[in-house]
């Protein structure tokens, strides 16, 4: 399970969320693509067709930046010292 | 008004010769090469500590940078095993195809981990004078007219005569500032990877290696369900370092399951399992790799800016060898060479100059030919089927191996062949 993995890792969670999806564009064909790409598996879709991201677990991987774009999400890097650190990569 | 960062920095200095941002391998590098020439630098890193947000699959191939940092390799170096056997695997819905080839390549790469090897090349760099800052994480780059001047830390900013921009494959800093529009997704691959903790013996009897031997294998096909990409795996010291790579621009007509589910089928496979038996997932990881080749290729400077790395787009992958980390360390390399001899507008010419240009330039067509679906959804269980129908042995006569191969590869299989593989000519 994804969660199971997510949880060997080490992050410093920070208290403002580095991405957030813009109102109005919650139904996005985009943001349903993440739910099946993002390797963090943060993005859920309802039951309604809207689009949830939850940013605990991000690994600032941005691709869904690269597919999304600035249009549909406010995406920046958590800041410094805070977010995933990796002890591998 | 400039504050400096007083406390952090003990007041030494309010503008650098050269500021760095991130302390990956190309930052890292510049910062190294810059310090050993007596050039001030400060690297500004956003990580707890360097490497703290870089990944590789990975594998350094050390002998196109050799040279260039010829004191850099000694015993205290961090490379986890030299690679030994390159093993390509073809992956078909069921059964797999191996080849392996066990010594015989003439120059050293090695497996390595990030964490650890960017720390101790910051270790290095800071020994050699760098100064190094963690935790600082870069909002944007300042600009005065068409010149960057330098960076914006918190509310603060420092500046700079010159600015190196070593951010990694989503380098923001270069697209806030307009170098570049947003990287468009042709030119991206998503790579994710599980660390695998396993004993040095396990891993050396497995993979029928000697001591501090290792293994390097691709996968190619069912791997990523037919998708533009492929899997890999890498023997660390203690580990097994075992991913996926999926070209970003596959989301737009993605029918396979969602990404961690792949990664999960992968380890699952009876090939891979089997390599994997006993181990614990230690860490999970995720990275963009810039996969346009030439055409990827962003704008190296800028008045008052290089860019080096991964930022620069600098990275090729050929399907067989995957390479970015030797780009990264020496365009750093390049980034510094330009800027002590005082002329850093030169650093574009000498990545063209260098391996790194004409790397690219050579393999420019390899991008185009990687991008047809039939290599990953059509020819790996092409072979994996035809080979099958050879080993089998049914109850009674046995097929002429003529018809199975008509079968298999009838003329205009033989002719697609042909017109799928012709565009390697050009590489």
């Amino acid at each position: 399970m994804i969660e199971e993995k997510l949880a060997k890792n080490v992050f410093k969670v920070s208290e403002h969320p580095h991405l957030r999806i813009k109102p109005g564009f919650e139904k996005d064909v985009r943001l349903r693509m993440m739910v099946m790409f993002c390797p963090a598996g943060l993005y859920r879709e309802a039951e309604d067709g809207k689009v949830t991201v939850s940013t605990d677990g991000c690994l600032e991987c941005g691709t869904c930046r690269v597919i999304c774009g600035t249009e549909i999400l406010d995406w920046q890097y958590p800041e410094g010292g805070l977010g995933v650190q990796y002890r591998f990569g | 008004m400039y504050l400096t960062l007083s406390i952090d920095l003990g007041g030494k200095m309010e503008r650098f010769p050269v500021i760095i941002v991130g302390a990956g391998l190309a930052g890292l590098a510049c910062a190294y090469t810059l310090a050993k020439a007596g050039t001030e630098c400060l690297v500004l890193e956003r990580g707890d500590y360097a490497g703290a947000k870089s990944v590789t699959g990975g594998r350094l191939y050390l002998e196109p940078v050799r040279t260039l940092f010829s004191d850099l390799w000694g015993e205290d170096c961090p490379l986890e095993r030299k690679i030994v056997k390159e093993g390509l695997t073809l992956m078909g819905k069921e059964g797999a195809l191996s080849l392996e080839l066990a010594g015989g390549v003439k120059a050293a790469s090695y497996s390595i981990l990030r964490a650890r090897f960017d720390r101790w090349l910051a270790e290095k760099a800071e020994e050699a004078g760098a100064m190094i800052m963690t935790k600082a994480f870069v909002s944007c780059l300042v600009k005065e007219g068409e010149k960057i001047v330098g960076v914006q830390v918190g509310n603060e900013i420092l500046k700079a005569d010159c600015v190196v921009v070593a951010d990694g494959a989503l380098s923001l800093l270069t697209e806030g500032v307009g170098l570049h529009p947003p990287v468009s997704a042709t030119n991206l691959a998503l790579g994710v990877k599980e660390v695998i903790a396993l004993s040095r013996e396990r891993i050396e009897e497995r993979f029928q290696l000697a001591p501090g031997e290792g293994a390097a294998r691709l996968y190619v096909g069912e791997v990523t369900a037919g998708n533009f990409g492929g899997g890999f795996l890498y023997t660390n010291s203690e580990s097994i370092s075992l991913g996926l790579v999926v070209a970003c621009e596959m989301h737009a007509h993605w029918q396979a399951p969602a990404i961690p589910s792949l990664l999960d089928r992968f380890k699952s496979r009876p090939e891979v399992e089997i390599l994997l038996r006993g181990g614990e997932t230690v860490e999970y990881a995720a990275h963009l790799i810039p996969e346009g080749g030439r055409k990827g290729m962003l704008p190296l400077s800028a008045p008052g800016l290089l860019v080096v790395g991964d930022a620069a787009g600098l990275a090729l992958n050929l399907g067989y060898t995957v390479r970015g980390m030797d780009y990264a360390l020496a365009s750093g390399y390049y980034a510094a060479r330009a800027i002590e001899e005082g002329l850093p507008h030169r650093y574009p010419e000498m990545v063209a100059a260098c391996f790194i240009g004409k790397d690219l330039e050579n393999y420019r067509a390899m991008r185009e030919f990687l991008g047809q679906r039939r290599l990953y959804n059509h020819y790996p269980q092409k072979v994996v089927d035809f080979l099958a129908d050879l080993y089998t042995i049914p109850a009674g006569e046995k097929e002429r191996l003529f018809t199975i191969w008509r079968r298999h590869f009838p003329w205009r299989e033989v002719w697609r062949v042909w017109r799928d593989f012709k565009e390697l000519r050009r590489t």
